[in-house]
């Protein structure tokens, strides 16, 4: 066995005993081919038995693939993916319940007014049922709920200008994440091609279109953009290839470079004006 | 049904199932340590109620491709002596942690099957059983690529899932020219469409043929 071979092996070029450095160079290191490890680990003398070296090799790679796994996991864009879906989880709830709220003020009042005025209403009532103190706790619920959102949709602003600062330039804070969350990182963003990111969000009409039941979809979640959403509806399609051009330019130069080039978003103004000035009449 | 077994059938709760020994996963039904390997949940599991030999036996050492959450990988080292487990996304490598938490012979590793070179110094040759479950493109690329570390006398349980290979192209033809690309290294021993839980997949036994 020669020793070209064991300079390879995940035990060899390790501080003695220490899980942390084993743990590194399994994580890091490599060999084209497989050997008898167990029984090169007792010959070199790393270990005298071969139940000691899995107890070792178990010991260090667990921490390993710990390691590994949190390094993937914990990064910034997958933490704003994170923030942006819980934003979004926030507002469906909020609406669901303030639609519960309505109904039962609209039922315990018998009156047609909106929320504060029936909370007034009922609060000024000298006689306060059992069910008053479980209608205004809701209540506040909803408040803290909003409360909620607002400082993530705050927190998530201040963030997307490091994570990218072109993205964001050109798309605002909220589009931008939504963008990452929905490709699963800035990475996978940055490498999916613009006609892609152009329908991101509108998976169940894309799917639809590939099994030839209907029209291929225009756009995606950058519908809410202001330059897809204001713009005629005849020229969308038009609008929604541009941005989805210079949004998936931005998204790379945000991922392999990281710094805000101003000029990518005169670019797309200047191709924006372009397309309204043709106006929707045509 | 002999109590020594590695792997038996046992009758829980007036069911009978496949079943092994090791302390329980997933919520599983157990009866005196025994759990039971559900076969709609698990490729592997689904191949041995068909009664057909993937060379899973007591004290064998195993290459696991694909680990995911470490539901079969679970059970595979309820029998075998050592798992090393590949699994190359970091979230079904949080619940497989778990797993080897409770099993000291499952040898975690955050890798790539596509590349063998990122854990060749970690795994040992000579393993005497290589199982394949990766949803991935080029699944027989990975299972030639991995042969290094299988002994001339072991064997490949590999599950070729057509849909991870091409979603346009009909199954059967995958399978085909699948099973064509495998025999270059490989002599099938058995192939086995799973088709009641585990739809368009292809399981295949195979033993490596000796290096040219």
């Amino acid at each position: 066995m020669g020793h070209e071979c064991i300079e390879n092996a995940w035990f060899c070029q390790t501080i003695p005993e220490n899980t942390l450095s084993e743990s590194l160079e399994i994580e890091e290191g490599s060999c084209i081919s497989p050997h008898p490890w167990p029984s090169m680990a007792i010959e070199c003398g790393y270990v005298s038995t071969t139940e000691e070296y899995y107890s070792r090799l178990y010991d260090s790679a667990f921490q390993a693939a710990q390691k590994s796994a949190s390094d993937l996991t914990q990064t910034p864009d997958r933490q704003i993916s994170h923030a942006i879906r819980t934003m979004d989880d926030y507002s469906r709830i909020e609406n669901e319940l303030t639609v519960r709220l309505s109904e039962w003020l609209g039922d315990y009042t018998g009156l047609s007014l909106d929320i504060p005025n029936s909370l007034e209403t009922i609060s000024i009532q000298s006689h306060h049922s059992r069910f008053h103190a479980h209608i205004f706790s809701l209540h506040n619920q909803l408040n803290s709920l909003s409360i909620e959102r607002e400082k993530l949709a705050l927190f998530i602003e201040s963030e997307m200008s490091h994570i990218a600062p072109n993205l964001t330039q050109m798309a605002g804070p909220l589009l931008a994440a939504r963008l990452i969350s929905i490709a699963g990182s800035l990475e996978k963003l940055a490498k999916k091609p613009s006609g892609t990111l152009q329908v991101l969000g509108a998976e169940n009409a894309l799917f639809a279109h590939l099994r030839g039941r209907a029209t291929s979809p225009k756009h995606g979640v950058i519908y809410t953009h202001e330059y897809i959403s204001k713009t005629h509806p005849r020229l969308r399609g038009n609008a929604a290839r541009a941005l989805s051009g210079k949004l998936s330019i931005a998204a790379r130069v945000d991922y392999y470079s990281g710094t805000l080039n101003p000029e990518l978003h005169s670019d797309l103004l200047k191709k924006m004006d372009q397309i309204r000035s043709r106006g929707g009449n045509k | 049904m002999t109590l020594f077994a590695d792997y038996q059938y046992l009758n829980i709760r007036g069911k009978t199932h496949l079943v092994t020994k090791g302390p329980p996963v997933y919520g599983e039904s157990t009866k005196n340590g025994w759990r039971a390997w559900d076969p709609s949940r698990s490729k592997l599991g689904s191949v041995i109620t068909q009664d057909i030999d993937v060379g899973l036996s007591k004290n064998v050492k195993v290459l696991y491709l694909g680990a995911a959450n470490g539901t079969t990988v679970s059970h595979v080292a309820d029998v075998a002596s050592i798992v090393y487990a590949v699994e190359f996304s970091p979230q079904p490598m949080r619940d497989l942690l778990n797993v080897a938490r409770s099993r000291t012979n499952i040898i975690p590793l955050l890798k790539d099957a596509r590349r063998p070179e990122t854990y060749s110094h970690v795994v040992e040759s000579n393993l005497d059983l290589l199982i394949q479950d990766v949803a991935t493109r080029g699944q027989v690329k990975i299972a030639l690529e991995n042969k290094r570390f299988l002994s001339p006398t072991g064997k490949l349980f590999l599950v070729i899932k057509a849909r991870s290979e091409n979603v346009v192209t009909h199954p059967d033809l995958i399978f085909k020219s699948s099973i064509e690309d495998l025999s270059q290294e490989y002599a099938i021993l058995k192939t086995k469409k799973l088709t009641s839980h585990h739809k368009d997949h292809l399981a295949i036994v195979a033993e490596p043929l000796p290096y040219k």
